[in-house]
């Protein structure tokens, strides 16, 4: 999801969201937000036409709560990311905040609060106590996944997969050494599948958001903010979390410790 | 304890006998633990002293001081031993090598695991405010530039490190951290004298030349053939411009290579911003005298009165829209012109390797903290024998600066805790910031990093063994330049929602849409916007309060910023490197 090169166009439709922020803002009324999700269990799926998933449930409580009216689809991760730049009123749910894409949205963040770290089957004996600890391994993770563009950025041995639970059965065969994947997919998946994995480091922390269209009010933008922050003080985000993840959730408590 | 509970059922012989065996079992644990005890403070001391003696060689503390620091940090943990604990920092050598190296050393020491982050300095920024606003407890400490200390002393939510010292903090203090040792105290203290942040590591951003190219005869007789003096580190923009363009248009190649006069950076990202806010009006003279910063109006053009921000467009007494600042960002632009066609769609990430590359002659912007990737032998830029072929120099100023004006810009990441995180947490990563900047480590992180932080550090022999290999570091930081490169200072009421204007307008402006005049017009009035939506958000007594709007004729007739419109284009003037530097003394 880096965008190395900004095209002319690109720049363009930047200016273009930009000027309309600072200028005269437009009513919030009848606006309906589109927001564009993308498969990826347990934050975000569609199943049997209906959007489920933890980041699906706090989008869900902050548009009721915001009063907006909003639709969710489901669409693959790059239609998402494009649409959302260039369609207004288009948002795209979840995505990884970084410098490198600041400018091409508006944000609404942190819609989820997520801890990373390496896995490897229970009978591995890794000493893995800093990232740099993991730079002999092959590591596997899976396309458009950040915290994997991540360690490549930093040279890592990544060995990418399409999706995320397909590094399972690689690490299960030995054909990665580690699994680097958040804590609650990680905690699910084990779960599950009743796999005999273990957490060997935690090594980042990622706030995932929602991008939106530059063109989107800022009225908008600035309410829905103002709500999500109340979700989390008021312990809503929290009971989400709970609520969803039963009595296996490694979540936020987890990072409150 | 369990085992002492007489049943009910039992009879005095067996009672005798479970006590008896429960006795005995008791002693053979007891001695367990006294060997285990005995065992893990040999080890403990053993593991100390390989630390020290293979790690932290280098330390202005000698064996017998450092071992006793350690064991300071061994004891103090006690209380912690077994957490682990999460901390974030920017992607630099420095707080690499702490979170490699460091975090490893602490842990065999206190038993304290550590989670020592990497990531953008956007991020940490990012994630520093989101704790604040939700209030849950991501991280137990940051190492966050203290750029931010404006919105710190107002904001209520960060601890003020000199009350914690000697309030909740002071059993985990340590009794060596030798708060005046370090240099960049004043840019971490608020308005009402508290320190808030404490320095992890600092950086200018300063001017960088070829001193190898600048001393050949044959380009020092041509230069002052063209421009009627010598090729010399510049003083002012007008020789810079020049400079700049003698190698850009008139030299074109030197050993084969393509060359270039001038180098910068305009990609839209957050960095363009910092390009701009990281004191370039300063360099200008857009502010007014003062240090770390301006007083009554900083490198921001934010005018405050005591300490409220009152405005940055001239008509409320700022001077974001003033001569000074336009001619700033119209230099900034016209540059572009003398640099490598790439500039435009860079960051600044890449400043290293460019500069780096061997084809870049001179850059007025250029951060120190890209020092030790342009040292590496082998680079082009680099002599045979290590010492470089090039030197940073002081920054070339503006024409509106003057002298008692900060001049340029020092990067300073400071630790900052938050009064969100639990205190025993807290602690814990007290303990691991006071390691991170103790002088057991200091120096040697120094040496790795080249981010000088305490001045028994620059003073030491070890730092002059490596001055001949450092461009002028060492010099810089040995005179009075390390207080006049001052970071953002406490006129900014919050750097989170400040800063992304920055690169929003240099966006507009680079794409020369609207006109340079009004672009600083728009962000001048987007600031003031943002500023009394400040006050209204988080009323106080520091908080902004916009002054009614005035003719810019008003403010610009006042004495100090904002200035009215002068000579722009004042004669190109440079001297000796040797010279240049004296004016840090």
């Amino acid at each position: 999801m880096v965008v190395s090169n900004m095209s002319s166009r690109t720049v363009s439709l930047l200016l273009a969201g930009w000027l309309s922020v600072i200028s005269a803002l437009a009513s919030a009324e009848g606006t309906v937000i589109h927001i564009l999700a993308y498969q990826q269990p347990p934050f975000m799926e569609s199943r049997n036409n209906k959007p489920l998933g933890l980041a699906v449930d706090v989008v869900k409580l902050l548009m009721e709560r915001a009063g907006f009216d909003y639709d969710i689809n489901f669409v693959p991760p790059k239609r998402a990311y494009v649409t959302a730049q260039s369609s207004p009123n288009h948002c795209m749910l979840a995505i990884e905040r970084a410098q490198t894409i600041e400018a091409l949205f508006q944000w609404i963040s942190p819609i989820l609060i997520t801890r990373h770290g390496f896995y490897s089957n229970a009978s591995d004996k890794y000493d893995i106590r800093t990232l740099q600890d993991a730079r002999p391994y092959v590591i596997g993770s899976y396309l458009g996944s950040g915290v994997g563009e991540y360690l490549e950025k930093y040279g890592f041995n990544v060995d990418f997969v399409s999706s995320n639970d397909l590094n399972i059965l690689k690490l299960q065969r030995k054909r990665v050494d580690l699994w680097a994947t958040d804590t609650i997919s990680a905690a699910r998946l084990i779960y599950e599948n009743d796999l005999q994995f273990k957490l060997v480091h935690t090594f980042l922390t990622t706030l995932r958001a929602m991008g939106c269209h530059l063109s989107l009010p800022q009225e908008i933008v600035g309410r829905l903010q103002s709500e999500l922050m109340g979700m989390y003080q008021d312990g809503s985000v929290e009971t989400l979390y709970q609520s969803y993840l039963g009595t296996h959730p490694p979540q936020l408590s987890d990072i409150q410790e | 304890m369990g085992r002492l509970t007489l049943s009910r059922k039992m009879t005095c012989s067996t009672y005798s006998y479970q006590l008896e065996k429960t006795f005995s079992h008791v002693m053979g644990m007891l001695l367990v633990m006294f060997l285990l005890l005995l065992t893990g403070a040999s080890s403990y001391a053993q593991t100390a002293e390989e630390w020290v003696d293979n790690e932290f060689k280098e330390s202005t503390f000698t064996r017998d001081e450092q071992l006793a620091e350690l064991e300071w940090f061994h004891d103090a943990a006690k209380p912690f031993r077994g957490m682990t604990i999460y901390v974030i920092s920017e992607p630099i050598d420095t707080h690499w090598y702490e979170a490699d190296t460091l975090v490893k050393a602490f842990e065999d020491i206190t038993g304290i695991h550590v989670v020592h982050e990497i990531t953008g300095e956007d991020d940490v920024v990012r994630k520093l405010l989101a704790q604040i606003e939700t209030q849950y407890n991501i991280y137990d400490g940051f190492i966050s530039d203290s750029d931010l200390i404006g919105g710190h002393f107002r904001s209520g939510a960060v601890v003020a490190l000199s009350d914690y010292i000697n309030e909740e903090g002071r059993d985990v203090t340590l009794p060596t951290l030798d708060l005046s040792d370090f240099i960049g105290l004043s840019f971490t203290t608020g308005p009402d004298g508290k320190v808030y942040q404490l320095p992890d590591q600092q950086f200018p951003s300063v001017y960088w030349y070829r001193h190898d190219w600048f001393s050949r005869k044959d380009l020092q007789d041509r230069f002052r053939k063209l421009y009627g003096y010598e090729l010399g580190v510049p003083v002012n923009w007008s020789a810079y411009e020049d400079i700049a363009e003698f190698f850009t248009v008139h030299v074109r190649e030197l050993d084969g290579h393509r060359v270039w006069g001038h180098m910068d950076y305009g990609k839209t990202d957050p960095s363009l911003g910092w390009r701009i806010s990281d004191a370039w009006l300063a360099m200008a003279g857009m502010g007014d005298k003062g240090l770390p910063n301006g007083l009554p109006v900083d490198d921001w053009g934010i005018r405050v009165e005591n300490c409220r921000p009152v405005g940055a467009s001239v008509s409320r007494g700022g001077a974001l829209d003033s001569p000074a600042a336009v001619y700033a960002i119209r230099k900034f632009l016209d540059w572009f012109r003398l640099a490598p066609p790439e500039a435009r769609n860079v960051t600044d990430k890449v400043m290293g390797e460019w500069v780096g590359s061997g084809v870049v002659a001179q850059q007025i912007f250029w951060y120190t903290a890209y020092l030790a990737q342009i040292t590496k032998p082998g680079l082009p830029v680099v002599n045979e024998d290590g010492t470089p072929k090039w030197r940073i120099a002081p920054s070339p100023l503006g024409a509106y600066w003057e002298k008692g004006m900060k001049s340029g810009y020092q990067d300073a990441g400071s630790w900052t805790f938050l009064k969100n995180t639990p205190e025993k947490r807290r602690k814990a990563a007290w303990l691991y910031a006071q390691f991170t900047v103790s002088k057991t480590v200091s120096l040697k992180k120094t040496l790795v990093g080249l981010t000088p932080i305490r001045l028994s550090d620059i003073n030491s022999k070890a730092m002059t063994e490596r001055a001949p290999y450092l461009g002028g570091l060492v010099e810089f930081y040995r005179s009075n330049a390390r207080y006049y490169w001052t970071p953002t200072g406490t006129n900014v009421p919050s750097y989170p929602k400040l800063s992304p204007l920055w690169w929003k307008y240099m966006t507009q402006a680079l794409n020369r849409n609207p006109l340079v005049e009004d672009v600083m017009h728009d962000l001048a009035g987007a600031m003031d916007e943002e500023l009394e939506a400040i006050g209204k958000e988080s009323p106080g007594a520091c908080s902004p309060r916009l002054n009614p709007p005035s003719p810019r004729e008003y403010w610009l007739g006042q004495p100090g910023s904002p200035k009215s419109e002068r000579n722009e284009h004042p004669p190109g003037k440079t001297l000796s490197y040797e010279d240049a530097i004296k004016a840090w003394q």
